[in-house]
């Protein structure tokens, strides 16, 4: 007989009914992941208790932990569903949890609506404004410390981790989020994006900006691809500091 | 957007995504690159040139989406789409990725063709209407079976041996001569092995599917602006091979062009 897993799923049908407890049992699979056990469920369709239900609904797309679309509360952590594999979650506990993550508005069981995350890269106009088709010639050479601290900002996959975990991050304030604050900083950094530099140090300085932090530092302790993030807001308080007084010797 | 106005090829469907430039699936990013700025171009073009096309135009289509929708959500057959995807995909990854010899590629064949009817027994996992995705994958797996049916039957009748479709059946086995005469000897009945195989698949299958049976036909490939040469990498005299190649093919293969 082979080894089998436990899996308790928090589900929900609609964005406004109450949600419930589903429990599930599987045999273990090499190398199973917990976006295998959703596809398993899907066609087993029977609950512990035996009854028949329909598949549990959950986001997943790249399946190597690149994408950020498969984020859930897995045995009370938020991670991705992809990465993280049964054999080291039957380590934590000894059954597995999921329940969807609880800083964004719930869709259907495992899926939230994601939107705030893209909204705050927007208010801090994380792109480099090259649209067209004209050339623009070659940009400026980065130096290689300018690389260095660039490319471990361009990981983020804006996954949702981090707000998940912040605790300023909620549906009472509007914090634009600890990775939005790391894009500004990458693109502030990155010589196509410097043009944006100033509307993206106005956007930190306002409401809802790094103002919002309150240094619980949970972002970067739950960051799946060790984004440096508490380097970031620290940085953006220096450079709104500067822009803001800046600003004002200006005017 | 394609020579016919209004149809948009978007990802793996694109142009430059194809089996010359694409072996090492490396085309992901790409994909979802052009699904990045396709899909706002789309919203654009609806927006310029399509807001006079009459609703007419488009109820037909429209109540014919919404019934097969409809159709799948309150079927209630045997079958689980979960389970119909893992035969397919199970099946598909044995007999038909780039090895492929045609004893498993008849198997693979009947195969998709037990699934297809097994589809039509299906039962919907999930009868709501709300981020219903067994529904959506539903449709998906009816269009997957169609596609591997196409890609097992395509790869079944071709009787060949080329690049990344490697048939072992029908390899032509490398010269093995140890002299420069016998290699020689052996280059020229290759490249007439080469040549006939050309004669005969040097073209691109079609399949034309219109809901009822596929058909099957081949159409040339344009080789005016890249000649035939055989690729001789890993071949014992290759250099051999592609002498005579030269000397004793190419005219004849681009006499008409030349």
């Amino acid at each position: 007989m082979s080894k089998k897993v436990k899996v308790n799923i928090l589900r929900q049908d609609s964005p406004d009914s109450a949600s419930y407890w589903q429990r599930f049992e599987l045999p273990v699979e090499h190398g199973m992941n917990v976006t295998t056990i959703l596809l398993r469920i899907a066609a087993m369709r029977t609950t512990l208790d035996g009854d028949k239900v329909s598949p549990v609904a959950y986001d997943a797309c790249c399946l190597e932990e690149v994408c950020g679309a498969c984020s859930m509360r897995i045995n009370g952590r938020v991670r991705q569903a992809c990465s993280a594999l049964v054999d080291n979650l039957l380590q934590e506990e000894p059954e597995i949890t999921l329940e969807p993550m609880t800083k964004f508005p719930k869709v259907r069981d495992l899926v939230v609506d994601r939107r705030r995350i893209f909204e705050g890269l927007k208010r801090v106009k994380a792109w480099a404004p090259v649209d067209g088709y004209g050339s623009r010639g070659t940009p400026d050479r980065m130096s290689q410390a300018d690389q260095e601290e660039a490319y471990p900002l361009s990981r983020c996959m804006s996954c949702g981790c981090c707000m998940e975990a912040c605790p300023q991050f909620n549906d009472r304030d509007d914090f634009i989020g600890p990775h939005a604050v790391g894009q500004a900083i990458l693109f502030n950094t990155l010589p196509a994006g410097k043009a944006l530099a100033d509307d993206r140090l106005d956007a930190l300085a306002g409401a809802g900006g790094i103002a919002a932090c309150g240094n619980a530092q949970n972002c970067v302790k739950v960051c799946p691809k060790d984004v440096p993030l508490t380097i970031s807001i620290a940085k953006a308080g220096r450079a709104t500091t500067f822009h803001t007084i800046k600003r004002f010797l200006k005017s | 957007m394609t020579n016919v106005t209004g149809l948009y090829a978007i990802g793996e469907a694109d142009y430059q995504y194809h089996g010359g430039n694409r072996l090492g699936a490396n085309s992901l990013l790409s994909c979802i690159f052009t699904g990045l700025f396709v899909a706002p171009g789309i919203r654009g073009y609806i927006d310029t040139h399509a807001v006079d096309i009459p609703s007419s135009l488009l109820d037909g289509r429209k109540k014919a989406e919404q019934d097969r929708h409809n159709e799948l959500v309150k079927s209630n057959g045997s079958e689980n789409p979960r389970t119909l995807h893992d035969e397919l995909g199970d099946t598909m990854t044995r007999n038909v990725t780039v090895v492929r010899n045609n004893t498993a590629l008849a198997e693979t064949v009947s195969k998709v063709a037990e699934l297809k009817e097994r589809y039509k027994n299906m039962g919907s996992p999930d009868g709501g209407n709300w981020t219903n995705q067994s529904v959506a994958f539903a449709r998906a797996l009816d269009d997957m079976i169609t596609m591997a049916e196409v890609i097992a039957q395509g790869a079944l009748m071709r009787d060949e041996c080329r690049g990344a479709h490697f048939k072992p059946e029908f390899n032509i086995a490398s010269p093995d001569a140890h002299d420069d005469a016998g290699l020689r000897q052996q280059a020229v009945e290759w490249c007439k092995k080469f040549h006939a195989k050309n004669e005969k698949w040097l073209k691109s299958t079609v399949a034309d599917y219109n809901g009822g049976d596929v058909q099957y036909a081949y159409e040339e490939v344009d080789t005016t602006l890249v000649p035939v040469r055989p690729r001789t990498y890993g071949l014992k005299g290759a250099e051999i091979i592609e002498e005579v190649w030269q000397e004793q093919f190419v005219k004849k293969t681009t006499a008409g062009t030349a």
